[in-house]
C-alpha cells in the first residue's frame, strides 16, 4: 500500500468538500458513513504496519510528508472508529448545519496532525482543528463555542510558541523519534511548559479545562460524544505522549508538575461532578477528572505508567464517548438532560441500560472492566515510580498523586451511582411515566459495540498491550503481583449466570406485590431519595464549602481571568497608547494650524513690508555667496 | 522650424485686433487656432530632439553676433507644458470669458503672454530671454488685473511693483555679464567665463545672488512669494490656471535653471541655497494654505508650497533628484491648473470662491467634483496619481543623497496637503448644506472638457510614468546635467 497514508487524510477531507457543498441530508448522512468506515479500515492498515515517512509533492517545493509511528498508529484507529460510530449515531439526530462535513473534515484534519512527521504540518492541521471544534461548538451555542475558541486558541499559540522555541533550539522542524531535548536550559524549560499548555487545554486538563463543562451545556451530544469525549482527548494526550517521551527527557521536576497536575485534576474534577444534577455536565466534569489519569501517567516517567496513560486515554476514549451516547439517547426519549426529572428507565431500555451500567463501572475502574485494567497500570507505574526516585520531595508527590488517584476512583464510583441509581432505576417521576421506547438500532449499535469494547479490552488488556502499545514503549509490559482478569471474568460471568439462573427459575414466575402494612393508619407517603441529592451534605463541610463556593462563582475559571487581563490590558492600551496617539495627533494639528495663524497675520498686504521681504532675501544671498 | 512657437502667437496677437473689427467672436477662434497648432508643434518637438540638439541663427548670424534660439531636452518638457495648460486654457476661455467685456483684448494678452513663454523657452541668449520675460511679465500684470475690480487692481499693482523690481534686478545682472564677457549669449558666456581669470568669480557669485532673488521672486519662493497669493486669485480663472501652472515655472524655474546650471555653474553652495529655499517655501506655503476660505487663494498658496518640491528636488543635484523635480513641475502644472479651472468653474456657477459659503456641489456638478478629486488626490500625493509619483521620487532622491531632514519635510508637507485639499472636498462638494446652492448647474461644456482631459492626463501620467519619465522627463535632466557642456554643445565645439 504504497498510497495508504494520504488517503486517510485526504478521503475525509475531500467527503468534508463534497458534503459541503451538497447540504442534502440523506446524501449526507451515508456518503459520511461510507467514506469514515472506509477511513477505518484503511485506519487499521495504517496502523498495523507502520509506514516510514512517505513524501508527496503538493505545490511547488513543498511537499506533505506524512508517516505514522506505532503511536500514532495505534491513535488513529480509535480516531477514525469514534468518527465512524459518532457518524452512524448521529443518522437519527437532528442535524443541524455542516455537521456532517464538519466531522468529516475534523477527522481528516485530526489524521493529518497524527500523521504529520514534521512541526509545521502538525501546527497547521492542530489549529483546523480547532476550527472544527469551534464550528461544531457553534451548532449548539455561541457563548460555549467563543469561550473553547478563546482557552484552546490561546493553547494553541502557545503550542506554537513552543513549537517555534523548539525549532529554534534544535534547528530542525522535523519531529523527533525519541532522543529528546534535555531539559537542562531555560529555553527548553519554556518550551516543553507552552507545549504542555497546549496539550492540556486540548485533553482538558485543569485548569484549562472549563471550556468542556461549559459546551457541555448547550452543546449537542453528537458533537460532546467526538470533540471533548474522545478526539481532543485522543490528540491532547498524543501531544502530551510525544512531548514527555519523544520530544523531551522528563526530569524530577517535569514529573512533579505533571504528577501533581494530574492528582489536582482528578480530585478537584470529581468533587465537582458529584454535585451537578445536569447529566452532561455530570459527564463533563469527569471528561477532565479523567484527563488527570492519563497526565498522571506520564508525570511517572516510566514505560509502565507511559503505557497505562495511553491505554487509559483510549479507554476513557471508549467509555466517555459511550456515556455521552447514552446521555443523547436517554435525552431522545426523554426530552432533558435534568437527573430530577428521569428515573426507572432500566425496564424500557434496556440495552442502553446495560451499556451505560458497562460504561458507568469501566469510569469507577471495577474489575475486570477496561477502566481498572488501565487504572492498575496507572497505579503500578507510579508506585515503581515512588520506590525507584532518590528525591524525597518527588516521593512525596507521588504519593500524593496516588492518594488523589485512589481516592478520586472512589469518588468516581459514588458520583456513578448517582448517575444509574437517577436515570435508570428508582422510581422516576410521576408526571413523566409514559412509556418509552428502546432507541433505534442505528443509536444503540455504537453502545453496544462501545460496551463490548469496554469488556474485551478489561478481559484481555495484555492482548492489546503486548500487540499495541508494547511496541510504542519499547520494552515488555510486566505486571507485579498475580492478577489475571480472564480469571476473575469468568468467576464473575459465572456468578452472573448463576443469579440469572435463580432469577428466570424464581423471580420471573411472578411474585405478589402489596401495599406496606399500616394497622388501619394512614399510611405516610412512601419517603424517596432523589439521587440528586445523594452527596449534598458535602457541600456543607467546613472546607470543600469554600471550595464549591469558589466555583459556583467561577472563580477560578481560567477563561475569566484571562478576559479579566485582556480587559484590564485593553483599557490600558487604550488609555496610554489610543489616548496618547490622539492627544499628540490632535496637539500636532493644533500646532500646524496656530503655525498658520501666525504666518498669515504676517501677510498684512502691505507693499512696502512685501517687498522688504524681498529685499531682505536679496540681502541674505549675498551675504551666503559672498561671505568669504 | 524654432521661431514658429514665437512667430505663431506673437502673430496671432497682432492679428486678433484687427480681426475682431470686422467679426466679432474671430478673437477666439483665432486665439484656439494658435493654441492648438502650438500644442501640435510643440508635441512634434520630441521628435525633433531625436536627432540632437537643434539650433537656429534669426538671419544666418552665428553666436556672439546674432540672435540665436536652441532646443534641448529642457525646452521640450518647457514647451509642452506651456502649450499643453495654455491651450486648455484657451478651449476653457471660450465658455468662461463671456462674463467679461472684452473677450478681444483677453485674447490678445493671452496671445502675447503665450509669445513671452514661448519666447523664454527657445530663446539661446540672454538678453533675448530678459525680453521675452518682460513680455511675459507685463502680459501678465495686464491680464490679473483684466477684471478692473478693487481687488484685482490692488493685486496687480503689487505684482507689477515686485515683479518690476526682479526684473530690474536681473537686467543689472545681465549687464554686469555683458560688461565682463562682452557676449549675451548663453553658450558664449558660460565659455567665457570658464576661461576667464579668478576675478570674474566674484562677478559670478554677485550675478548669482541677482539672479537668484529675480528668478525667484517671479518663481514666488519663500520670501520672495508675496505677490503671488494676491495675483493668482485675482485674474480670471484661465489665466490663473496658466500663472500658477504655466508662468512661474518658465519666467521662473526655467530661467533661474537655464542660467544657473548651463551659464553659471551649479555647485555646492546653489545647491544647499535651493535646498533651504525649497524647503522654507514648502512648510511656509502649507501652512499659509490650511488657514484660507478663499478657494483660488488657498490654491495659490500651495503653489509655493509645491513649488518648493521642485526646487528641493532639483536643488539636491543628483540625476534622480533632478528627475524628480522636473517630473513634479510637469505633473503640478497639470493638477494645479486643473484645480484653478475647477476653482473657476465653481465660482463661474455659484458667484463665490468662499469656502463657509460652498457645499454640496458633488450632485451639482458631478464632473467638476470628480475632476476635482482627482486633482486633489494627485497633489496629496496619493498613488496611483500623477504627485504620487513624483513626489515618491523626490523623497527617495532626498533620501539616497542623504537629506533625511528635507524627505522627511517633504512627507509632512504632504500630509498637510491632503489635510487642506480634504478641506476643499469636504466644504465645496461633498457636506451637505442648506438651499442656498438649490440652483447651480453644472458648468458649460467647454470647460468641461478642459477639466476632463487635464483629468485623464493626471490619471494618464500617474499610470505611464515610467514611459513618460523616458521620454519628455530623462532629456530634460539630462540637459540640465551637462551643466557647463551646454556650451560645447551649443557651440558646436
Amino acid at each position: 500500500m504504497e498510497m495508504n497514508l494520504h488517503i486517510l487524510v485526504g478521503l475525509p477531507l475531500v467527503c468534508g468538500f463534497v458534503l459541503f457543498l451538497f447540504r442534502n441530508e440523506r446524501l449526507n448522512k451515508n456518503l459520511a458513513l461510507l467514506v469514515l468506515l472506509l477511513g477505518f479500515i484503511w485506519s487499521i492498515n495504517a496502523a498495523i504496519r507502520p509506514a516510514p515517512q512517505k513524501a508527496i509533492e503538493l505545490i511547488g517545493n513543498y511537499s506533505l510528508i506524512l508517516g505514522s509511528n506505532r503511536l500514532s498508529g495505534l491513535i488513529i484507529i480509535f480516531v477514525n472508529l469514534f468518527g465512524l460510530l459518532t457518524c452512524l449515531y448521529s443518522r437519527d439526530m437532528e442535524n443541524k448545519g455542516a455537521f456532517f462535513s464538519y466531522l468529516a473534515w475534523l477527522i481528516g484534519f485530526s489524521n493529518l496532525a497524527l500523521l504529520s512527521a514534521d512541526f509545521i504540518t502538525f501546527i497547521f492541521s492542530w489549529g483546523a482543528t480547532l476550527a472544527l471544534l469551534y464550528a461544531l461548538l457553534n451548532l449548539g451555542s455561541g457563548r460555549s463555542a467563543k469561550k473553547a475558541f478563546s482557552i484552546v486558541g490561546f493553547a494553541d499559540f502557545s503550542l506554537m510558541l513552543g513549537v517555534c522555541l523548539y525549532i529554534a533550539v534544535t534547528n530542525s522542524a522535523v519531529m523527533p523519534q525519541g532522543r529528546g531535548l534535555a531539559l537542562d536550559n531555560p529555553m527548553a524549560w519554556f518550551s516543553f511548559i507552552l507545549m504542555l499548555v497546549g496539550a492540556f487545554a486540548k485533553a482538558g486538563c485543569a485548569p484549562f479545562h472549563t471550556w468542556i463543562t461549559t459546551a457541555a451545556e448547550d452543546a449537542p451530544v453528537p458533537v460532546m460524544a467526538i470533540l471533548p469525549g474522545s478526539l481532543d482527548k485522543l490528540l491532547g494526550i498524543y501531544l502530551l505522549a510525544r512531548v514527555s517521551a519523544d520530544f523531551f527527557v522528563l526530569n524530577g521536576a517535569a514529573m512533579a508538575i505533571l504528577l501533581l497536575t494530574g492528582g489536582l485534576t482528578i480530585i478537584f474534577a470529581v468533587m465537582m461532578a458529584l454535585i451537578q444534577h445536569d447529566l452532561r455536565k455530570l459527564l463533563s466534569f469527569h471528561a477532565v477528572s479523567q484527563v488527570g489519569y492519563m497526565v498522571l501517567g506520564f508525570g511517572t516517567g516510566n514505560a509502565l505508567g507511559f503505557a497505562g496513560g495511553i491505554f487509559h486515554m483510549i479507554n476513557n476514549a471508549v467509555y466517555k464517548s459511550g456515556l455521552f451516547l447514552v446521555g443523547g439517547a436517554v435525552e431522545k426519549r426523554k426530552k432533558t438532560f435534568e437527573l430530577e426529572e428521569l428515573g426507572g428507565l432500566a425496564a424500557y431500555m434496556p440495552l442502553t441500560f446495560i451499556s451505560g451500567l458497562v460504561f458507568a463501572l469501566s469510569i469507577s475502574g471495577i474489575p475486570p472492566l477496561n477502566g481498572f485494567a488501565s487504572k492498575w497500570m496507572l497505579y503500578q507505574g507510579a508506585l515503581s515510580g515512588m520506590f525507584n526516585t532518590p528525591n524525597s520531595w518527588l516521593r512525596l508527590t507521588f504519593l500524593f498523586a496516588i492518594i488523589a488517584a485512589m481516592f478520586g476512583s472512589a469518588l468516581t464510583l459514588a458520583s456513578f451511582i448517582k448517575f444509574i441509581h437517577a436515570i435508570f432505576l428508582g422510581e422516576g417521576r410521576a408526571e413523566r411515566k409514559a412509556q418509552p421506547k428502546e432507541v433505534s438500532f442505528s443509536m444503540v449499535f455504537p453502545l453496544l459495540i462501545l460496551a463490548l469494547l469496554c469488556v474485551l479490552l478489561g478481559v484481555f488488556p495484555k492482548l492489546f498491550i503486548g500487540k499495541l502499545i508494547e511496541p510504542w514503549v519499547g520494552q515488555a509490559i510486566s505486571f507485579s503481583g498475580s492478577w489475571d482478569s480472564l480469571f476473575v471474568f469468568i468467576f464473575l460471568a459465572a456468578g452472573l449466570a448463576a443469579g440469572a439462573i435463580v432469577y428466570f427459575t424464581y423471580a420471573s414466575k411472578g411474585t405478589r406485590q402489596d401495599g406496606a402494612y399500616t394497622g388501619c393508619e394512614t399510611a405516610p407517603p412512601e419517603p424517596s431519595y432523589p439521587a440528586t441529592e445523594f452527596y449534598k451534605t458535602i457541600q456543607s463541610m467546613p472546607l470543600a464549602g469554600k471550595f464549591y463556593g469558589l466555583m459556583k462563582q467561577e472563580a477560578l475559571d481560567v477563561y475569566n481571568i484571562l478576559s479579566g487581563i485582556l480587559t484590564i490590558a485593553g483599557r490600558l492600551l487604550y488609555i496610554f497608547i489610543d489616548r496618547l496617539i490622539y492627544v499628540l495627533t490632535s496637539a500636532a494639528g493644533y500646532s500646524v494650524l496656530g503655525l498658520s495663524w501666525v504666518f498669515r497675520k504676517m501677510h498684512s498686504g502691505v507693499l512696502d513690508q512685501y517687498l522688504a521681504w524681498s529685499l531682505a532675501g536679496l540681502l541674505a544671498m549675498f551675504f551666503i555667496l559672498m561671505a568669504k | 522650424m524654432l521661431p514658429i512657437f514665437v512667430i505663431i502667437p506673437l502673430g496671432c496677437a497682432f492679428l486678433i485686433p484687427i480681426a475682431s473689427k470686422w467679426r466679432k467672436g474671430s478673437a477666439q477662434i483665432l486665439a484656439n487656432l494658435a493654441g492648438g497648432l502650438l500644442l501640435l508643434f510643440s508635441i512634434k518637438s520630441i521628435f525633433w530632439l531625436k536627432t540632437g540638439i537643434k539650433l537656429y541663427y534669426l538671419g544666418g548670424w552665428k553666436p556672439p553676433f546674432g540672435i540665436a534660439m536652441a532646443l534641448d531636452g529642457m525646452t521640450v518638457l518647457m514647451l509642452i507644458v506651456v502649450n499643453l495648460i495654455g491651450c486648455l486654457a484657451l478651449v476653457y476661455s471660450i465658455d468662461y470669458i463671456k462674463r467679461y467685456t472684452s473677450p478681444a483684448l483677453y485674447y490678445t494678452l493671452f496671445s502675447l503672454l503665450l509669445a513671452g513663454l514661448n519666447g523664454v523657452v527657445v530663446s539661446a541668449d540672454l538678453f533675448n530671454l530678459f525680453v521675452f520675460l518682460e513680455i511675459t511679465s507685463i502680459a501678465s500684470y495686464a491680464l490679473v488685473a483684466f477684471g478692473t475690480e478693487a481687488e484685482e487692481l490692488e493685486a496687480s499693482f503689487k505684482y507689477l511693483v515686485l515683479g518690476s523690481v526682479a526684473s530690474i534686478l536681473i537686467l543689472l545682472a545681465i549687464g554686469m555679464l555683458l560688461g565682463s564677457v562682452s557676449t549675451l549669449n548663453m553658450a558664449d558666456i558660460s565659455r567665457s567665463l570658464a576661461a576667464s581669470s579668478s576675478s570674474s568669480k566674484d562677478i559670478i557669485l554677485y550675478c548669482t545672488a541677482l539672479f537668484i532673488m529675480g528668478f525667484g521672486l517671479k518663481t514666488a519662493l519663500v520670501p520672495f512669494h508675496a505677490w503671488l497669493p494676491d495675483a493668482h486669485p485675482a485674474a480670471p480663472a484661465p489665466m490663473s490656471a496658466m500663472l500658477s501652472g504655466v508662468v512661474i515655472k518658465t519666467i521662473g524655474v526655467y530661467a533661474l535653471c537655464r542660467v544657473v546650471f548651463n551659464i553659471l555653474g551649479f555647485t555646492q553652495m546653489i545647491s544647499s541655497i535651493f535646498i533651504w529655499l525649497g524647503i522654507i517655501s514648502m512648510l511656509v506655503g502649507v501652512l499659509l494654505a490650511i488657514g484660507q476660505w478663499d478657494f483660488k487663494r488657498l490654491l495659490a498658496y500651495h503653489s509655493i508650497s509645491q513649488i518648493g518640491y521642485v526646487i528641493f528636488g532639483i536643488g539636491l543635484g543628483t540625476p534622480l533628484g533632478i528627475m524628480g523635480g522636473l517630473f513634479h513641475l510637469f505633473n503640478h502644472s497639470l493638477f494645479k491648473s486643473l484645480l484653478f479651472l475647477n476653482a473657476g468653474s465653481v465660482e463661474y456657477s455659484t458667484g463665490t470662491r468662499q469656502l463657509e459659503k460652498l457645499g454640496g456641489l458633488s450632485k451639482q456638478m458631478p464632473v467638476t467634483s470628480a475632476t476635482s478629486l482627482i486633482a486633489s488626490l494627485s497633489i496629496a500625493g496619493i498613488p496611483p496619481f500623477c504627485g504620487f509619483w513624483s513626489k515618491l521620487v523626490i523623497i527617495i532622491a532626498a533620501f539616497q543623497a542623504n537629506n533625511i531632514a528635507g524627505g522627511v519635510v517633504c512627507v509632512l508637507v504632504g500630509i498637510i496637503t491632503l489635510a487642506s485639499f480634504l478641506k476643499i472636498q469636504k466644504y465645496v462638494f461633498i457636506r451637505k448644506v442648506e438651499e442656498a446652492m438649490a440652483g447651480v448647474k453644472e458648468a458649460p461644456l467647454y470647460m468641461l472638457f478642459s477639466m476632463a482631459v487635464l483629468a485623464v492626463l493626471c490619471v494618464a501620467a500617474g499610470l505611464l510614468f515610467l514611459p513618460f519619465m523616458d521620454t519628455i522627463i530623462k532629456p530634460a535632466s539630462d540637459a540640465l546635467l551637462e551643466g557647463l557642456n551646454y556650451a560645447g554643445l551649443i557651440l558646436g565645439t
